[in-house]
């Protein structure tokens, strides 16, 4: 995480603006598919097709909203002659959550490990939902959550991740609550 | 005999190294928790965790060889210096057990996390261009529930973290700093960067941060040693 | 250019004020011995000291007493006065290496322990690394380079945290690549110590031509950071083979069905991290090796199944679905097998057959954590 921040920080600066901007509680629009309503504020940064929302670090927790994944795409970005898990949108629920738990895997975590995947409403697309825990580069455990659905053949993906010890279940709750708001467009 | 030491922030490496790189020229700059500071005890018992001092030799290269000469003196110096402070404050310093802590899960998963913290805290507070939003004019970081895992064992009401790098300039380096201000390249000599924390083991709030960042000081000698930790905890509310 | 100038300046700064680098007269270290801490070995050590407290709650490191003591014993058939002094760390990663660092800490990556056919191509292993310790080849080199570009390398890992260190470690032996005379020194006293031991010395090459092979087979050999350290890994298995074939080796052993027992529990898990990789070529060459040894299991078998299955290309789904009926034909198939089986089946379209094995891995004895997903596909199929 701490090479995401430093890449960043060194574009944030030289393009001489903030990388985070504030999110307000109220409803948000996520890529040109769906929009989710939040109850607190945020502070989010964006980058290709992902956006990120955190109050108190990324590496302490952070929502990521992966905005339509297409074949394949990647989940993390990475050089272009690594070989990474991509995404085909024939896939089913069991592929994806295999999909992104593989790419948590090469992107440095240990332990990951993907449960409970099971069937769930992502606003009114019939979509899919799974447990997560794995740790970090540096052996500090992290719990996460997954809801995703595929519409027009692309990926969306809600990924909520944070330190198990005070920052996951801190809000765990208002993700909860936001994912029972989702409405798709 | 091999000593083993539990080193309390080595996530927070990286992100210094950010810091350095990119922060602004403010020597220190401290923070104090935005939320209520619970009532501080006559004499609070002040668990030191283990002093993750290095000193190393920057040599022509560009690089940071560590000495281990140094650093033992380091820690040493600074220890006293701790000791002297918190005396000086009514405060009473318990010494973390470093023996085998790798054993202690619950422990060392305490321990990683406030390293997250404290990176987080230097990305996210120090560097205007990463600055969150929700932060603003906030400084509100905890390590939760958890941090019982040191209060109860040890009886201590705050545990306080310390974090110094001081890098000296070799000879080779010395002779490149002459050359580069000929040529108008800034080489440096050699700095001390440094941050602490102090977390409220009642709450598992950090109530108090100060990042330290000078171009001169050496922790090899007790006195600028003394000067260099008085310098990071003088606003320490203690 | 002001830059081509102040680098030419940089280098004659440093060569005239570092004066030469000690390289002569490095001793080899004694059982029990620490460097004394005026001197720039402590350095070392003290940074591979902190190095290894991270390493040892990095979520990394597998923990299993018995695969860590058969690991350490047979380290300690090798050189029983020094094995004390040496803390092995059993390294989860689809890399194959293991890692010296000058302290004693001795990291063996799971990669080479699953590629290793026998005990014997183990402790050729392992003896190679004790060699670069007994020499003292990380101090000799760290001053053979420290005031050259190369030594950038060196502590550069240290701003990574436990992820760059490791990944440091991965690109090469140790801390930084050892000389090339070093890694001959290091093949041929450890080659007499396996030997001096009792294990076969012609097994020492034969590792090597297994992972030459590999790398010749897959789609990008540059992904490996082991190869990409070691180009003269040819030369080394021909230098190798030589060595061994001037000695006897009439009496001395593999230890495979040791080996092969020992890894047994791991071996799903390793290879799940080989497959997360990606490199359907290279993972194709590697179970067709570790089948090599005998009849193909039922987990060999899956994960073929699996490889045919992520790649879906061509004649992919038929193969997979070959490979995963072979499997559960034998008695050592893991339970995803059917949850595998129904989903390339139901992307060729065959529904029966989707329905049988998704039905199947609802039945199997072990209460499948994702029920409710495969019992809604059971809804949605046809």
């Amino acid at each position: 995480m701490i090479r995401f921040i430093a890449v960043l920080a060194v574009l944030t600066v030289l393009a001489g603006c903030a990388a985070y901007s504030l999110v307000d509680a109220k409803r948000q629009t996520i890529g040109d598919a769906y929009t989710v309503q939040p109850s607190i504020q945020w502070s989010k940064a964006d980058a290709d097709k992902v956006e990120i929302w955190t109050v108190d670090g990324p590496d302490l927790e952070m929502i990521r909203f992966f905005r339509g994944l297409s074949d394949g795409d990647r989940l993390f970005s990475a050089k272009d002659d690594v070989k990474l898990p991509t995404y085909n949108p024939d896939m089913k629920a069991s592929e994806i959550m295999e999909f992104v738990v593989d790419s948590i895997a090469r992107a440095g975590a240990g332990n990951v490990d993907g449960t409970a995947l099971r069937p769930a409403q992502f606003g009114t697309v019939p979509g899919f939902r799974f447990d997560l825990s794995f740790t970090s580069g540096d052996g500090l455990w992290f719990d996460g959550l997954a809801i995703g659905a595929t519409i027009d053949d692309k990926l969306h993906l809600i990924l909520y991740t944070g330190a198990r010890q005070h920052y996951f279940p801190k809000y765990r709750d208002e993700v909860e609550r936001m994912i029972g708001t989702i409405e798709t467009t | 005999m091999r000593e083993r030491r539990r080193r309390a922030g080595g996530h927070g490496l990286a992100a210094l190294a950010i810091v350095l790189l990119l922060g602004a020229c403010a020597q220190t700059q401290s923070f104090l928790t935005s939320g209520d500071l619970a009532e501080k005890p006559a004499n609070p018992h002040v668990l030191i965790m283990p002093t993750d001092v290095e000193l190393s030799e920057l040599t022509a290269a560009g690089l940071l060889e560590p000495n281990a000469a140094w650093t033992a003196a380091g820690r040493r110096n600074v220890d006293a210096a701790l000791d002297a402070l918190l005396a000086q404050r009514s405060a009473i310093a318990v010494r973390y057990d470093e023996t085998d802590s790798a054993a202690k899960e619950a422990e060392a998963q305490l321990l990683k996390l406030h390293s997250v913290v404290g990176g987080t805290i230097l990305v996210h507070k120090y560097l205007p261009a990463l600055a969150l939003p929700t932060k603003k004019d906030i400084f509100d970081w905890s390590l939760g529930d958890g941090a019982t895992a040191l209060r109860e064992p040890y009886g201590a009401d705050y545990a306080l973290f310390i974090y110094l790098r001081d890098s000296f300039a070799s000879d080779s380096r010395k002779a490149l700093i002459v050359v580069g201000a000929v040529l108008g390249i800034g080489v440096s000599g050699g700095h001390q960067a440094g941050f602490a924390s102090l977390v409220d083991l009642r709450s598992g709030e950090i109530i108090w941060f100060n990042r330290l960042v000078s171009a001169a000081g050496d922790l090899r000698e007790p006195e600028l040693a003394r000067e260099a930790t008085h310098n990071l905890l003088k606003d320490l509310p203690l | 250019m002001k830059c081509a100038r102040a680098t030419s300046l940089l280098t004659a700064a440093a060569l005239l004020a570092s004066g030469c680098a000690q390289t002569g007269d490095i001793q080899k270290i004694e059982p029990g011995e620490r460097p004394s801490i005026e001197s720039d070995e402590a350095g070392l050590w003290m940074q591979m000291d902190r190095f290894e407290e991270d390493l040892k709650t990095s979520g990394k490191v597998i923990a299993d007493p018995d695969l860590n003591a058969y690991v350490r014993d047979i380290l300690c058939r090798l050189k029983a006065d020094y094995c004390v002094d040496i803390r092995i760390y059993i390294v989860r990663t689809a890399d194959f290496n293991a890692s010296m660092a000058p302290n004693g800490v001795m990291i063996v990556w799971t990669g080479i322990i699953l590629r290793a056919r026998n005990e014997a191509q183990l402790a050729s292993v392992l003896g190679h690394e004790l060699v670069h310790y007994i020499g003292r080849h990380a101090l000799k080199r760290w001053r053979e380079i420290r005031n050259t570009t190369d030594a950038a390398v060196f502590f550069t890992f240290a701003t990574g945290g436990i992820a760059g260190i490791l990944a440091g470690f991965a690109a090469y032996d140790s801390i930084m690549s050892f000389s090339r005379d070093m890694e001959r020194e290091a093949d041929s006293r450890g080659l007499a110590m396996m030997h001096a031991a009792g294990y076969d010395s012609r097994e020492a090459a034969k590792i090597w031509q297994q992972l030459i092979k590999e790398k010749e087979e897959s789609d990008e050999p540059k992904r490996s950071a082991f190869f990409s350290t070691h180009p003269a890994t040819e030369e080394r298995s021909k230098t190798l083979a030589e060595l061994a074939a001037a000695t006897d080796n009439a009496g001395t052993s593999l230890g495979r069905e040791r080996h092969a027992a020992m890894t047994a529990p791991f071996r799903h898990d390793w290879l799940l991290d080989e497959l997360r990789q990606r490199d359907y070529a290279r993972f194709e060459v590697l179970l067709d090796q570790l089948s090599e040894t005998g009849q193909e299991d039922g987990e060999l078998l899956f994960f073929r199944g699996e490889l045919h299955r992520l790649r879906g290309e061509g004649e992919d789904d038929a193969k997979a679905i070959a490979a995963y009926t072979a499997a559960l034909e034998s008695d050592s198939a893991p339970p995803e097998t059917y949850r595998s089986l129904g989903l390339v089946q139901w992307s060729a379209g065959n529904t029966a057959a989707t329905r049988a094995a998704f039905e199947s891995y609802l039945a199997s004895e072990r209460d499948p954590e994702d029920r409710a997903m495969i019992e809604h596909y059971l809804q949605q199929i046809p």
